[in-house]
This record gives structure tokens, sequence and C-alpha cells, in this order.
């Protein structure tokens, strides 16, 4: 499952922010950086294509790890997930792991 | 927004009435502030009466979207008085509106300080144990402050064990969002198991967003502590945890102390004017708890978005933190 906002709502609220933007606007550089980076991301997405175990599954082990019964192997598992969410999302925060 | 001609018309009017002179606007500026709050620069002019003069201040009111959570103007008010007479620094407040009349909600006003708060823009000076040894001694008068407070009753009772009481309503506000997030329970059930011992001596008045980013610097000096929104009754090793917890140190990470100075320094100081040893094995515990807020915090912002109750990018950006936050949260808590 991939968390939300989706690739395509992401790009859509970053064309609509875009399209509202005034240049002369004080906040223009950081609304500009936002729409870059919000692109890039979305673009990392599709890149990786279809992500992660289904909702039903993540709801189940999270479940298990509060309760104190998630299964031998979950540190790995949940590890190798966010890595893959962090590449698409911050790749950059990957070489402060 | 900037405030129109009416509302600083009705401001003027309503401080006049506070000054028992006449008060006169003589100008006003948005200033850039969270998505919480709006702060606007008022330099104001008064005739005569108690506080004669020009002065240079801030405005401060709830902006649209507050989070349910945070403090209103109003209790921040009190918070920053009490802050401000056991000699925190912060903005000195000067007076408090809570006649809807005026400007719609409660606001405040207070003597406009200036400094640099962005983080950014902080760790790109040298690094300098002076300024974080001030950071320190500035927490330690803060954690003076202890209940019971009449004056910061809002507040709430103060929880024996701030430890668990952070676990329980982190999986609470968990339970209130949509999505599963398994890496965040990881990190609570560590935080159930690691619990450590309540504070010797009981919880005490924490600021729970002290970091760089709420902390203004002039000339290599504190000038003050802002954004009171989160302020509440905890463990203190809470905020010495999460200012010094590596998602603050805004890329300068070898700086342990917010990325402004060693870690060490702030620490020390702390101890010097707290008059009590911190456990310097504890802290580790609170900044994986700094770690789980923020990512729950984070998860709450992009909902917002998700949720269609405020559409925006900022918030529909703020998901994409969360990753990088669990990713942490497991290399903090390790495979147990």
């Amino acid at each position: 499952m991939r968390k939300r906002p989706s690739g395509a709502d992401l790009l859509s609220i970053a064309a609509e922010t875009e399209a509202r933007a005034r240049p002369e606007d004080p906040a223009a550089n950081y609304v500009a950086a936002m729409v870059r980076n919000a692109r890039a991301i979305a673009a990392r997405q599709a890149e990786a294509g279809d992500a992660g175990a289904p909702a039903e599954d993540e709801r189940r082990l999270a479940r298990a790890i509060r309760a104190g019964t998630a299964p031998a192997g979950t540190y790995a598992l949940l590890l190798a997930e966010v890595r893959a969410r962090v590449a698409e999302s911050n790749p950059r925060a990957l070489g402060k792991a | 927004m900037e405030l129109s001609g009416e509302e600083q018309a009705r401001v003027a009017a309503w401080l006049s009435d506070q000054a028992g002179a006449a008060v006169t606007v003589e100008t006003t500026q948005r200033l850039s502030g969270g998505a919480i709050q709006e702060n606007h620069r008022l330099v104001i002019d008064v005739a005569g009466g108690e506080w004669p003069g020009r002065h240079d201040l801030v405005l401060r009111r709830d902006a649209a979207s507050a989070v349910a959570t945070s403090h209103g103007r109003a209790q921040e008010y009190r918070l920053l008085k009490a802050a401000h007479k056991a000699g925190v620094a912060v903005p000195m407040p000067c007076v408090l509106c809570e006649d809807a009349d005026v400007l719609g909600g409660p606001f405040f006003v207070m003597h406009r300080v200036a400094g640099e708060a962005r983080g950014a823009r902080l760790v790109k000076l040298p690094p300098s144990a002076e300024l974080v040894a001030e950071l320190g001694a500035n927490l330690a008068k803060l954690h003076s402050i202890r209940p019971p407070r009449p004056d910061l009753d809002f507040l709430g009772a103060p929880p024996a064990d701030p430890a668990r009481a952070a676990v329980a309503r982190y999986r609470a506000d968990l339970d209130a969002l949509p999505d599963p997030h398994p890496a965040v329970e990881w990190g609570l059930a560590w935080l159930a198991r690691h619990a450590p011992a309540p504070p010797v001596g009981g919880a005490v008045l924490c600021h729970r967003d002290y970091r760089t980013g709420n902390l203004m610097i002039a000339d290599g000096h504190l000038s003050a502590t802002l954004d009171w929104e989160f302020a509440g009754w905890s463990d203190p090793d809470e905020d010495i945890g999460w200012f010094l917890a590596k998602c603050w140190r805004f890329g300068r990470w070898d700086e342990e102390g917010g990325g402004l100075g060693p870690g060490e320094a702030f620490v020390a100081a702390y101890e010097r004017l707290a008059g009590r040893t911190v456990d310097r094995a504890r802290l580790p515990y609170w900044q994986v708890m700094a770690h789980v807020r923020w990512a729950v915090i984070a998860l709450q912002q992009a909902e917002r978005h998700n949720s269609g109750e405020e559409p925006s990018l900022e918030l529909a950006l703020t998901a994409h933190v969360v990753p990088e936050l669990e990713l942490e949260i497991l290399n903090l808590t390790g495979d147990a």
C-alpha cells in the first residue's frame, strides 16, 4: 500500500498551486521549490511502480506490532519497506541512515 | 493577508482603551509565520498614559487552520507571561484581547524581537558551544515552572507517567487516522517497553517543540523562544531529547545541539542551571519519542489535505517527511 497522497493527487495540487502563484509574492521561491519537489516525488513513485503490501496486510501487521505478536522478520520487512519509500520521498535522506 | 484598514482602526481603538491614551497605528506588515498563526508587525504611537511613545510590536492571531491539539492565542499569551516571569527568553507579552469584536478572535500584542529563527540559515553560521549553552540554560529556566499553576490550568492535570501517557496519546492519534502505520507502531511498541520511571519531582512545564527553527538568534545570542502551541506538563527529558534529535539539525548532522553546536555544551549548561544531573542514558528514549511524535503530527497534517479538509501542497508534502522519520525510528530502536 502506498501512502497518500497519490502521485496523481500530488501533481494535481502542485499544478494548482503553481497556477495560483504570483512571482511578486515573497514566498514565490518557497512555492516553486515545493512544486519541484512534488513533481520529483511523483516521478520517482511512477518509476517505482505500484508498491507495497495490500492495505489489509499492513493493518494486520500494525495491530500485531501493537499487541506484541509481530512475527520474526518484521523488523527487516519494515526496514525494506521504509527504505523504498524514503527513496521516493527524499532519497538524500538515505545517505544519513 | 495584511490587516485591513478597518481592522487596524479597531485595533488602534482597542489599544487606546488599554493605554488610556490615543493610539495611532504608524505601520503594519504581515510577517512570515507558521500555518497556525498570523504575525503582524505593528508600530504604534501612544499619545500619553502609562506607555507613551513609539512601540515596535508584534500582533499575533489565529490563522484559519489551527491544529486541533495546539493552544489558542489566549493560552499562548498566558504561557508567555509565565515563561517571561521565570526568566525564559521570550518577547515581552504586552496585552491580550479576548474581545471578538476587534479582530474576530483572540489576539495579543508583544514586543518585537529581532533575530533569525530559520534553521537552514542558522546552521550556516560557525558552530558555537556558547550559543547552545545559552539554549540549555534557557530551557532549564522553563523547566523551573512546576504544577500546580492556576494561570496554566488549560494545560490539564500533569501526567503521573509522562512517557506512558504520551504513548497512549499517540496510539489514539494513529487510531483516528484512516491508514495503518506499522513502522510508527514499531516505535511506539519500543517506547512502551522501554518507558523510563517518571521524572523525580514530577512533570514540569515543557515547551515540546524546543528546537532549531523555534529559537530566534540575534548576534550569536538567543533573543526569543518561539511557538508555544504544544507546551504542556511532561518529563523534562522530553524537551532535551527533542532539541538533540537528529531530525532538527537541518543537515548539519555532526552538531548534536540542534545543528548549532555540541550537544554536550547544551546539556552541561542545562544541568548547571537546573541544579540536577541529566541522566544521559535516558535521552535516547526521548529522541525516539521525538521522532514518533513528529511522525504523528506530520501524518495528521497530511490527513488534512488527504481528507479534502484543506487541500494544500504544503500539507500534502508533509506526508513525504514521514518515511525518513520512520527510518530514523527503526535505526534508533533496532530489531528487538
